[in-house]
């Protein structure tokens, strides 16, 4: 018979037997054609057994995965009265939604659940009519749930409510499991979606407080819960929650300690549900005797087992087993945790933690991303926050040195440099550059910009270690490697400064001009239009240098330069001999200062002009107001020293000697110590002259006395040094203690220009040029200023001619003379420059050379022997012998009172060489006699030359006649054209007399 | 007769009471043999590896090898919760002025496996905790000598701490090296780095704990705790330290370890620095800025209002001239 043809009854009787054969979907196929059948019945006892088919049904259905049918019919059966398994029901109906993620019906069929569990009579009465409801009333109540059953049910509604994405109602049901469990991992479950869900609301302060209780559960081991709590953790860290995010990570386990634990809890579960320990194994008698479920367990409740349709696995083991799948194919994340655990406690200044979480990462992953972050973040809080100096270096350079791509060694060099640069030690920041030029440059333009940044970095600290050189050429290179870099205005403006500093006027000139035109709105433009007029000065153009100052004057009365450009008008001024101009500048300059160095340089100049303008009334009034202005502005950071300099003129001035001794004393005392004081080095020379002019032989002493014990209380090496030099100046022995000095002092860091210029002269008398090179650069780039200098450029000249780097020694001189002119004692400077050419043999400029000195009046006297018999060695090398003997004969004619009668001597000796060689001898002999009888040379060494030419008995007669009185009128004369010289001996004798 | 029998049975009944009573002396203890078998027993003493008992209502003493005992139940009753709340308050002196007399029937027979060790520790801690040093070396000894390893362990590290607070870091030293736990040794060690005045070196140790042991519940607790001390001892040396490690430190012990005694001494410390003080103006800082914010927003919400409010009455002002012009054109 065909189903459709058959009745009620038969259709009932079918689906048992089907049913118990285990034939379930054709089952259901005769149950489904039963409920159609008997649907418009109203008969209590028809619609119990249509409910009893509809609850058998379902199970039927849900056994089988047909959830969406399952939930259907189980909503009709909840609906009609007469159901025996309503609590049942409801439970199944929540789990069908669920898994079907329905989660809003799911909501509601727990909430129904739950009220009808608590309530069944009153939702009964609701939906029964009379005749129903006395059946109904007659029906035995299906058991209240289990508090087992409760919780999952409360669990389950959780889950909805967070599928729901209603994170504050899912809360409450939770909470009940917390309450409620006996099971400590769903207890901590369930206290991990609380978490979740106080994350997503968000409410962090609560989250802490649940945090604890997840600690102390077993449900650390979940996979599920591992793996929330690294969702959690992220969250709560990306919150800045560090405090709440600190102990999720914690709990996180690595990755193989979990697959290990679920393994293991996954035999288990396998032996529990018969099958093998493991999935291709066949579990062992002894291990089913063990391990099996015992026989009553085996058959669950009918609407609890959820058997796995493909192969009979347990629902449970089936989710582990997907569960461990699923943590297998995730990478570790135990360096990602604990990278992340590095960051949070360096975010709480929990520092040395967080270094031992970046050493771990670092060490576990050195080539990776996160090993990179790492070993970054192990030098940053090393340097930056712990301040082991050292440890992150040695880290650093260690990691440099064996990585040279990529971002990261440039993020540590750049890091290092940073730390050198606040730190203002800037020779680290140089022994960067090796590493640097190692580094492998991409096309990647974040990478090209770091790696700009540290060329540029390494410009500035060539810069700020005053090696202007290698600035110069530092910032080119960021110029001509790393063309429209973010760094290119200040790269370009700084390579200016440094061609400025190098004093090569005319290279820096354009490159400021550069500047502006390329940056008409830079940060440096108004600095370019000032350097650009600095650079004009240098170049001696003093017009368009005056004119740019006025610009800046004009245009940048707010900028920091305004005081500069004041100061150097002023100057262009005062050269002008406007000096009223120049005070107005120079007081302009004084107001707007914004250091104490630009007020300081124009209060100085001020005081220069009043007191070389003897004109200005009351000008030494005048002096001690603007200093005094100048001490109350700038307090302790004006230049007290130099101050003092000039209150201490001022006393002199007023015939107070001893308060001005006291002051200069005072003020050596006070601010000696410091190297940089340049004004204590005015008061050293100033000092020394008034002891010199003024003081009496007793205030000298007791003036020796002070210094003494000053000496003798300070253990400042500097102001040790500077108190030698005075007492050495004072006593003229400033070559013997230059020459103790050499070799007391091999670093001479601390050596104050007047203790270097002791150190040159006592070089330069020694004649070892060996150090002429590093004093003098010490002078450059650290006393530019100083007036003790000139002593290096002699030193260095010299040093330079006795290489015969002729060039040099000429570049050195005029250096020299550019800086000092005149001033008589850097004459040597033109002498050697003479020397030099004719060493070069450059005639008529060696000449020259040596005749301008004849024409300089603060050049008479010694330099002028000099000159002459310098001029008598030009012509010699000519070949004019008879020229050069006039210059000979004048040198000792003229000039035997200067210098011991050393030119004089020479003079006699060269004269007589050139009587030789135009064979006249006998002339030349009666120069050697001249020589003899002349008293200025006769005891010189050179005169052994004549005793030797002239022979013993010749000697010993001369000496003789010399010994009664006598004296001689041997004339050597010759005709020459320029100059004729005609002298007597008796004559030279008066004249040298005089001299000596 | 009756009468006299039922007096001398009440008698005799009494006296057997008073005499069992008087005899069974001891402390009433269940034991469990490692057969499983159980009995109620008095304890009489332990002493050479022999546990020394009176089976109940017996007189007989009995004596057994400790070996062969699995555990002890003792039936003391006393507050548990109470005692812990207090202990995990840090109020180490209730603790101690609680437990100490209720403890002392029970000492000799801690050295085997019964339900009062977790007393027994909390007791030994409260007296570390206020240098009840003598007390404390007592009760370690006793855990050294048992055979748990977890509480020998315990035992230990108390014996060390207890050293080290009487300047004996040699002793502390050897028992460092012979603890089995890795955490447990480098939490001594960086005691004794920190007794030898070297917080940088001990924070080092007690780093390695936190980052190679963040699952150990029993030694992360005090390892973090020590380093928010270690934080202070820097502090006043020349090395980098600031007020805001060791204030940070403790206020995350005392908020990841809430409910412990490790958290209270945080909570104390933390006060000590001026947490509180901090925590209440960040916090009022932070209401001022949502009072700021709210009142920003209200103020913008008013605006908006306010310029809704003029756009309607500028459209209704609009509406009417339309319609007064409409009824107007109608009109003509």
């Amino acid at each position: 018979m065909a189903a459709d043809d058959m009745s009620p009854g038969a259709l009932l009787k079918d689906s048992m037997q089907l049913l118990e054969a285990g034939k379930e979907e054709d089952a259901a196929i005769s149950m489904y054609l039963y409920l159609d059948t008997v649907s418009e019945s109203k008969a209590p006892r028809v619609i119990a057994i249509a409910q009893d088919i509809r609850y058998r049904l379902a199970g039927i259905l849900v056994r089988n995965n047909r959830l969406e049918e399952a939930s259907e019919v189980l909503k009709e059966y909840v609906a009609l009265p007469i159901g025996k398994h309503p609590r049942a029901a409801m439970k199944m109906l929540s789990t069908c939604y669920y898994e079907l993620r329905d989660y809003t019906s799911c909501v509601t069929a727990i909430k129904n659940a739950l009220d009808y569990n608590e309530n069944p009579i009153v939702v009964a009465e609701a939906t029964l009519s009379k005749g129903v409801a006395e059946v109904a009333e007659k029906t035995e109540p299906d058991p209240e749930y289990t508090a087992e059953e409760l919780v999952m049910l409360y669990m389950t509604l959780g889950e909805a409510y967070l599928g729901l994405e209603k994170w504050a109602e899912a809360i409450e049901p939770f909470t009940y499991v917390i309450e409620n469990t006996p099971n400590s991992q769903r207890k901590g479950y369930a206290i991990m979606q609380v978490v979740n869900s106080l994350i997503n609301i968000p409410d962090f302060d609560r989250i802490t407080e649940w945090i604890p209780q997840l600690y102390r559960t077993t449900a650390r081991y979940d996979i599920r819960v591992n793996l929330a709590l690294m969702n959690a953790a992220v969250a709560l860290y990306d919150a800045e929650e560090y405090d709440s995010a600190l102990p999720l990570y914690r709990m996180i386990l690595p990755r193989d300690e979990l697959i290990e634990f679920q393994q293991e809890k996954l035999r288990t579960m396998r032996l529990g549900a018969g099958l093998s320990p493991d999935e291709k194994a066949k579990a062992t008698e002894g291990e089913m005797l063990l391990f099996g479920l015992e026989e009553e367990e085996e058959t669950p409740a009918e609407e609890e087992a959820v058997p796995d349709p493909s192969e009979g696995k347990p629902k449970e083991l089936v989710e582990l087993e997907n569960l461990i799948i699923a943590l297998e194919k995730l990478p570790p994340y135990e360096n990602d945790i604990d990278y992340r655990m590095g960051l949070i406690y360096k975010a709480v200044d929990r520092y040395w933690e967080s270094l031992e979480f970046f050493e771990k990462v670092y060490e576990m992953d050195p080539e990776g991303e996160l090993g990179e972050r790492s070993i970054y973040e192990l030098v940053s809080v090393l340097l930056e926050d712990l301040g082991e100096v050292t440890r992150a270096e040695q880290r650093g350079y260690a990691y440099l040195g064996g990585h040279h791509e990529g971002m990261t060694p440039r993020q540590i060099a750049y890091m290092l440099t940073g730390h050198y640069q606040e730190n203002k030690t800037m020779e680290p920041v140089k022994a960067l550059a090796p590493y640097l030029d190692e580094f492998i440059r991409t096309n990647d333009s974040v990478i090209t910009q770091f790696d700009a940044e540290l060329y540029f970095m390494q410009g500035v600290a060539d810069l700020m270690l005053l090696n202007y050189e290698a600035s110069e050429k530092g910032f080119k290179r960021v110029l001509d490697e790393f063309p429209d870099s973010h760094q290119e205005g200040n790269a370009l403006y700084w390579y200016g400064m440094s061609t400025l500093f190098l004093q090569k006027y005319a290279d820096a000139a354009p490159v400021f001009e550069q500047y502006i035109k390329k940056f008409p709105e830079g940060d440096w433009v108004d600095e370019a239009y000032f350097q650009g007029g600095v650079c004009l000065f240098g170049m001696e153009k003093y017009d368009e240098a005056h004119d740019r100052f006025s610009l800046v004057i004009k245009n940048y009365p707010d900028s920091s330069i305004f005081p500069g450009a004041c100061s150097m008008r002023g100057d262009l001024y005062g050269a002008e001999g406007d000096l009223d101009k120049a005070l107005a500048d120079y007081e302009m300059a004084m107001k707007s200062a914004r250091k104490a160095k630009q007020a300081g340089y124009a209060v100085f100049q001020m005081c220069d002009i009043y007191e070389q303008d003897e004109s200005i009334d009351g000008r030494y009034d005048k002096i001690v107001q603007t200093v005094e202005d100048y001490l109350a502005q700038w307090k302790d950071e004006a230049d007290i020293a130099k101050a003092l300099f000039w209150i201490g003129k001022t006393k002199l001035q007023q015939d107070l000697i001893g308060e001005a001794v006291k002051t200069y004393l005072d003020a050596i005392v006070e601010y000696g110590s410091d190297v940089r004081q340049d004004g204590v080095d005015l008061i050293i020379a100033e000092l020394v002259k008034i002891s010199t002019i003024w003081l009496s032989t007793e205030e000298q002493t007791q003036l020796m006395e002070d210094l003494q014990r000053a000496l003798n209380m300070t253990d400042d090496l500097t102001l040790q040094l500077r108190l030698r030099v005075i007492r050495a100046k004072l006593e003229n022995t400033e070559l013997e203690l230059g020459k103790q000095l050499l070799t007391e002092l091999p670093d001479l860091q601390n050596a104050s220009p007047p203790v270097l210029a002791v150190l040159c002269d006592a070089s330069f008398e020694k004649e070892d040029y060996s150090r002429s090179k590093e004093l003098l650069d010490i002078f450059i780039t650290r006393f530019e200023d100083s007036d003790y200098m000139r002593a290096a450029y002699r030193l260095r000249g010299f040093g330079r001619y006795a290489e015969q780097d002729y060039e040099g020694t000429l570049e050195t001189i005029e250096e020299a003379q550019e800086l000092y002119g005149h001033d008589r004692d850097v004459v040597w400077a033109q002498l050697l420059k003479a020397q030099v050419l004719l060493d070069q043999s450059k005639i008529d400029e060696a000449h020259k050379a040596n005749k301008y000195i004849l024409n300089i009046p603060g050049w008479r006297g010694e330099p002028v022997a000099q000159a002459t018999y310098q001029m008598g060695q030009v012509a010699e090398k000519e070949g004019d012998f008879t020229t050069a003997f006039g210059f000979y004969q004048r040198a000792y004619f003229q000039y035997k009172g200067h210098a011991g009668g050393y030119w004089a001597a020479e003079g006699y000796l060269s004269s007589a060489r050139c009587l030789k060689k135009m064979m006249r001898e006998n002339d030349r002999r009666n120069t050697y006699r001249a020589m003899l009888f002349d008293p200025y040379v006769n005891d010189l060494p050179q005169a052994e030359e004549a005793r030797e030419v002239l022979g013993a008995s010749e000697v010993a007669e001369i000496e003789a006649y010399i010994a009664t009185g006598g004296s001689t009128n041997i004339i050597v004369e010759i005709e020459v054209e320029k100059p004729m010289v005609t002298a007597n001996v008796a004559e030279m004798k008066t004249a040298g007399t005089e001299g000596k | 007769m009756k009468r006299i029998l039922t007096y001398l049975v009440a008698f005799a009944a009494v006296a057997v009471m008073a005499q069992e009573k008087a005899v069974q002396s001891g402390t009433p203890a269940k034991l469990e043999a490692i057969n499983g078998k159980q009995v109620l027993v008095f304890l009489q003493s332990q002493k050479d590896g022999m546990l020394n008992f009176q089976p109940r209502k017996s007189t007989r003493n009995i004596s057994v090898e400790i070996e062969k005992v699995k555990s002890l139940t003792f039936f003391l009753k006393y507050d548990e919760a109470s005692v812990v709340t207090s202990f995990n308050e840090g109020d180490y002196a209730t603790v101690e002025a609680t437990l100490t007399p209720l403890m002392v029937p029970f000492w000799d027979y801690m050295v085997m496996d019964n339900n009062l060790r977790d007393p027994f520790c909390i007791l030994m801690d409260a007296n570390r905790e206020l240098g009840n040093f003598s007390e404390v070396r007592k009760a370690a000894g006793i855990l050294v000598a048992s055979g748990d390893e977890r509480l020998k362990q315990r035992g230990q590290v108390n014996l060390a701490l207890v050293s080290l607070a009487e300047n004996d870091q040699q002793t502390a030293d050897k028992i460092r090296r012979e603890v089995s736990s890795e955490a447990a040794g480098l939490y001594l060690q960086a005691s004794i780095e920190r007794a030898n005045n070297q917080p940088k070196e001990a924070i080092q140790t007690i780093s390695k704990i936190i980052a190679n042991h963040a699952n150990d519940i029993e030694w992360l607790a005090p390892s973090e705790l020590l380093c928010a001390y270690l934080y202070m001892d820097m502090m006043d040396t020349n090395l980098v330290s600031t007020t805001n490690s060791a204030l940070h430190t403790a206020r995350q012990v005392k908020n990841i370890y809430g409910g412990t005694h490790v958290a209270a001494d945080a909570e104390k410390l933390w006060a000590s620095l001026g947490g509180e003080a901090i925590e209440a103006a960040e916090a009022l800082e932070r209401a001022e800025q949502i009072a700021r914010e709210k009142e920003i927003e209200e103020k913008r919400k008013a605006e908006k209002k306010m310029r809704l409010e003029a756009e309607v009455v500028a459209a209704a002002a609009r509406a009417e001239t339309n319609m007064t012009e409409a009824t107007e054109m109608e009109s003509e």
